[in-house]
């Protein structure tokens, strides 16, 4: 099995000291989808910030695709990010784009030719379930139906892996599994998935592998487990 | 290519139509400066005309002496003529010398009817220069050849003369220059705050992948169109105003030497079109630089 994501010995030490991540050994293989969780402070954010490289390590090796991402110009930074697809508690919607347009642009950003971005947006709007949303502004949508198309810009490309910190943060329970059980579906298509969580009921429902960080230390990595 | 210079384009339109009012205060803090530069520009530009008009006007004369004929002031002129500080000679005759006093005394000429006979005024030869400040040294020189019975120059005036123009020049010069450094630090900062507006869409844009230029095209062009609009009313202000005032200051003080409103002024409008547009796509690439690379590395 070939690892997307691997972290070799990773620490990030913040200036003024805090050390948001100690000794992180962690390796991601193709296909899967894990749950990082821990208490808030744990450096479930910073980890999933090391892989898309908004964050540099202090020392180790962050590779993703096999490649050190530590090592990559500021130029290559936009490439490394348009294989991996991000989704945040906030969103992170474009208050003025329609919905249509927001995911759009995702394309757009890669160069995408227009005839084969209208086909595509349709397809993943459809996926998530706002097949008719198409020409709605976010302000319009509830989180739950955001958040939806934050999954659908994120999946939009076909990523190698998809990023989600605290994807359920802002929503109540049954969104939240709503939205899980979208990124269960986008991980069946083939990316691997990551996503950092407090949310304890969603955790013990899927038996995924689970990643449990505290202080910044990985303290437990196991396969079908629980939050505990 | 086309695709991403026809993205910023759209997003550029989009951009303005959905910050009309940070837009407008762009335009018109571009349109006010440029005014103000346009102003200054002309302002130095007449101060330089004004002053060159008054040193044209610094010359060395050369009284000769009674019994000089005019092939001997010939001679004369043509050795002054080999010194390259002196731009050319005029031969005044003792017969011109008294018609321009004549000219001069205006309705009061009557009182050189005595002297119908004998004129008392020397011939004299007029020595333009081509730098006023050696009017020293070339009346110095003039007064060491033979038949000259005096040389007679504006001394002291000339010194203070040059003291004022210069400094007149060296202000000129620093108004534009401060105002043009001014004018780009303050549409930079304008810009900025459009730019601020947006920063969320910045940092999306750099979260799903896309390059700095990609980021910076739509902003820079929207720039371009901020400035260009910005210069073009402070260029049409700054001619219909130069035209006006050019017109009232001729009609009092006719013999002004003021800058034409012709070719020169085209240029000065023309300039500020093209230092409005730089500027407004300097001004947006400097603003967008700082949500660019956040991590620096
Ligand atoms: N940019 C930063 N500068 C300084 N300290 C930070 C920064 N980001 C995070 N931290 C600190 O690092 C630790 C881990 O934070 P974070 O990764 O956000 O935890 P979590 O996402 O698990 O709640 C916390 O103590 C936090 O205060
Ligand atoms: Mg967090």
């Amino acid at each position: 099995m070939s690892a997307v994501i691997c972290l070799a010995n990773v620490w990030k030490t913040f200036s003024g000291g805090v050390h948001a991540l100690r000794e992180v050994n962690i390796q991601i293989n193709k296909g899967e989808f894990v749950f990082l969780v821990g208490p808030s402070g744990a450096g479930k954010s910073t980890l999933i910030k090391l892989i898309y490289r908004e964050e540099m390590p202090s020392q180790g090796r962050v590779l993703v695709g096999g490649k050190d991402v530590a090592s990559l110009r500021p130029r290559e930074v936009p490439f490394l990010r348009r294989r991996i697809g991000m989704v945040f508690q906030d969103y992170k919607l474009l208050p003025d784009k329609t919905v249509y347009e927001n995911i759009a642009f995702a394309l757009e950003v890669t160069g995408t030719p227009r005839r084969q971005i209208q086909p595509r947006v349709r397809h993943v709007l459809g996926l998530v379930g706002l097949g008719g949303r198409l020409r709605s502004w976010p302000g319009e949508l509830s989180g739950g139906e955001q958040q939806r198309v934050a999954l659908a810009r994120a999946m939009v490309r076909d990523p190698l892996i998809i990023l989600a910190d605290e994807p359920t943060g802002n929503l109540d329970p049954d969104t939240g599994r709503g939205i899980v059980s979208l990124l269960e579906d986008i991980n069946r298509l083939g990316s691997t998935v990551v996503v950092a969580t407090h949310a304890q009921e969603l955790v013990n429902s899927m038996r995924k592998r689970v990643v449990e960080l505290a202080g910044g230390r990985v303290v437990r990595d196991q396969e079908r487990g629980a939050y505990r | 290519m086309m695709g991403l210079f026809a993205h910023a384009l759209k997003e550029a339109v989009v951009g303005i139509r959905r910050n009309v009012l940070m837009s407008v205060i762009a335009a018109s803090t571009v349109a006010l400066c440029l005014f103000m530069l346009g102003s200054t520009i002309l302002l130095s530009m007449n101060i330089q005309k004004v002053a060159g008009a008054l040193e044209d006007q610094v010359e060395v004369a050369i009284y000769l002496k009674g019994d000089v004929q005019e092939s001997r002031a010939r001679q004369l002129m043509a050795t002054l003529e080999g010194r390259d500080d002196v731009r050319g000679t005029r031969f005044v005759s003792r017969q011109e010398a008294l018609e321009r006093l004549r000219r001069q005394l205006g309705d009061q000429q009557g009182l050189l009817d005595g002297l119908a006979q004998m004129n008392p005024l020397p011939a004299s030869i007029e020595v333009s220069l081509v730098w006023p400040e050696r009017a020293g040294e070339v009346a110095a020189f003039a007064a060491g050849l033979p038949g000259v019975e005096e040389v007679v120059y504006a001394r002291g005036v000339v010194e203070r003369l040059l003291a004022i123009t210069g400094l007149f020049r060296l202000g000129g010069f620093g108004l534009v220059l401060a105002l043009a450094v001014a004018t780009c630090f303050l549409v930079a900062n304008t810009i900025r705050l459009t730019v601020f507006a947006r920063r969320h869409q910045i940092a999306i844009m750099r979260l799903v992948g896309a390059t700095d230029a990609f980021i910076r095209g739509p902003f820079t062009l929207e720039g371009v169109f901020l400035g260009l609009v910005g210069s073009t009313l402070a260029a049409i202000a700054v001619q219909q105003g130069y035209y006006r005032l050019v017109s009232a200051i001729t009609a009092t003080i006719p013999f002004l030497p003021l800058v034409p409103p012709g070719d020169e002024l085209a240029g000065v409008l023309r300039l500020l079109v093209v230092a409005g547009t730089c500027i407004g796509a300097l001004g947006s690439v400097i603003a967008v630089r700082r949500f660019l690379n956040v991590q620096g590395g």
